[in-house]
């Protein structure tokens, strides 16, 4: 594995011979750019197209209390935080489900829950406050090549699962009857996108951090539904603004000494402003 | 397009009873619709048949018996269904044309991946028999509203349904798009004889189009021919008694607020 990933870095040396991607960290951290994004942008075209941004939030916010009960049980916060991400992914899918309120109001409830309580343990183990700071603004920098490896199989799940359920979902996202009718399990349907997304956002934490994911996960698709008429339109260039936002992002970050999470959300609602000004240049043209 | 046998297929309601968070919504729905003609369920609102089409679908429970049957009138798997809602609330603003939309339910790769020739042929066929070629590349939020339906109703006849059920398919629509899209359905279901069952509050519509007429105000308050059903007596049932039809010389009819003889 680890020739595997000297090859590649060797690879990237010869490709990429500019003085950024010179040290080491920044050859990794573009790599996860190359995976973490598309992921986002790709799957963040069914949040935008489901109206479910808040979903998002709620899951990215719930990371607090996923960390915090990590470090409280001692059990590694970054898995921690993935599960109970899950958790509460199921949690709101089944609620949804099970009762007749909105869905934004079930997310509502759970994002105040698991806030709330993750404040509550953080108040309470003043210590904590510390080691949340690396997951609340992520630190792609400091990626190893272990979660470089987790990161590429999320990746191939991810677009394994988009190939097989994207239709499904967008036809569920039209109209669930009719798509009852056309032989689609709506509710297995929904459990599933629900935990995938969890994990997208989950996972994606490292890189971009709790407060800026969504920011990730909805902005290049916003742009890219700015300008696409059809489906696979807005797919693709949600993927392309996504990468070019995570790419340009990186760089400037190196240059500019800011935070790449940070700086790569503000190159992504960069790319979503000119795509305002292109749909109005379109619309009166 | 429809099958041209689709084995007549018919559906049997055995006291189908439907309660939802403890209200009785139907009981003692005891009807036949019959395979191969089109078959119209009336009603006042709140009466059930929307609600009566979801439990023929299978979305929601209900105790008693829905029955398919072939035409020999032994039960058979549930057929395959095609579906036109009352409502169709969706996002007008998102990037889906016509030709995505129609090619969702049977498309093997996902609609990121190219459309191929078969799958847009079949589009075209689809659409035309609707008479909406034109409309192949249009985004489906900026659709009309009769244009909206025939899209919706080559959706519901893609893939050879055995049954089409159609909930108040031209409510919203026009005078002269409802006429459009009631004779475009009369058209296709003599052509291919699918089993249609259709929800609709226009009695003149009704009068016209359908074979036989189920009135329903939560159970079944008569059924069979319009020209039997369809008269001041059952409506009174239905809609309360002051309600009574009033005839157009044209073979029209109209609800009206008074009885009249």
């Amino acid at each position: 594995m680890n020739a595997f990933f000297d090859a590649v870095l060797s690879l990237m040396d010869t490709l990429i011979p500019f003085a950024w991607a010179k040290p080491v960290f920044m050859k990794q951290a573009l790599i996860a750019v190359l995976l973490i994004t598309p992921m986002c942008s790709a799957i963040g075209v069914l949040v935008v197209n489901f109206k479910m941004s808040f979903f998002s939030d709620a899951i990215s916010h719930s990371a607090f209390t996923g960390v915090a009960l990590g470090i409280l049980f001692n059990i590694d916060p970054s898995l921690a935080m993935i599960l109970f991400g899950l958790a509460v992914a199921f949690g709101i899918a089944y609620t949804r489900h099970e009762t007749t309120l909105s869905i934004d109001t079930i997310i509502g409830v759970f994002f105040c829950a698991t806030v709330s309580f993750g404040i509550a343990i953080i108040s309470y183990y003043k210590g904590l406050t510390r080691n949340l700071q690396t997951f609340l603004y992520g630190e792609i920098l400091t990626v190893n090549r272990t979660e470089l490896g987790w990161f590429f199989l999320l990746f191939m799940i991810v677009f394994v699962y988009l190939f097989f359920y994207y239709n499904k979902l967008l036809y569920i996202g039209l109209n669930d009857k009719i798509a009852f009718t056309k032989g689609i399990n709506v509710k297995q349907c929904d459990y599933i996108y629900s935990l995938v997304l969890a994990m997208v956002i989950t996972v994606s934490i490292k890189l971009i951090g709790i407060l800026l994911i969504t920011g990730m996960i909805i902005v290049p698709a916003a742009s890219a539904r700015n300008i696409a008429k059809d489906a696979s339109t807005m797919f693709w260039s949600s993927i392309s603004f996504g990468t070019t936002a995570g790419i340009g992002g990186l760089i400037s970050s190196f240059y500019l000494d800011t935070s790449t999470g940070a700086t790569i959300v503000l190159w992504a609602t960069c790319i979503f402003f000119i795509t305002q000004v292109i749909r109005k240049f379109l619309k009166t043209a | 397009m429809t099958s041209q046998n689709n084995n007549l297929c018919y559906i049997k309601l055995d006291n189908v009873a439907i309660k939802i968070g403890g209200i009785q919504i139907l009981h003692n729905v005891n009807a036949s619709i019959d395979g191969g003609k089109i078959n119209a369920l009336i009603g006042p609102n709140g009466a059930g048949k929307t609600t009566l089409l979801s439990a023929i679908l299978g979305l929601i429970p209900y105790t008693g018996n829905i029955i398919f049957c072939d035409k020999n009138g032994n039960p058979k798997p549930k057929p395959r269904i095609g579906y036109v809602p009352q409502r169709f609330d969706f996002d007008t603003g998102t990037p889906i044309t016509v030709l995505d939309f129609l090619t969702l339910s049977d498309k093997t790769l996902p609609l990121w991946f190219w459309h191929s020739k078969k799958t847009k042929l079949e589009a075209i066929k689809i659409l035309r028999e609707m008479k909406a070629e034109h409309l192949l590349y249009r985004p489906l939020g900026k659709l009309s509203g009769g244009e909206f339906q025939r899209v919706i109703l080559a959706m519901a006849i893609k893939n050879e349904p055995e049954i089409i059920l159609l909930d108040e398919p031209v409510s919203g629509i026009d005078v002269a798009g409802e006429e459009m899209f009631c004779e475009l359905l009369t058209m296709l279901q003599k052509k291919d004889k699918f089993t249609l069952l259709l929800v609709s509050h226009d009695i003149s519509v009704v009068n016209i189009h359908a074979d036989k007429v189920i009135c329903l105000n939560k159970t079944v308050i008569n059924q069979g021919k319009p020209a039997d059903v369809i008269n001041p007596e059952n409506l009174r049932t239905m809609y309360g008694s002051h309600m009574g039809l009033h005839y157009h010389k044209h073979n029209h009819f109209e609800l009206n607020n008074e009885v009249k003889a």
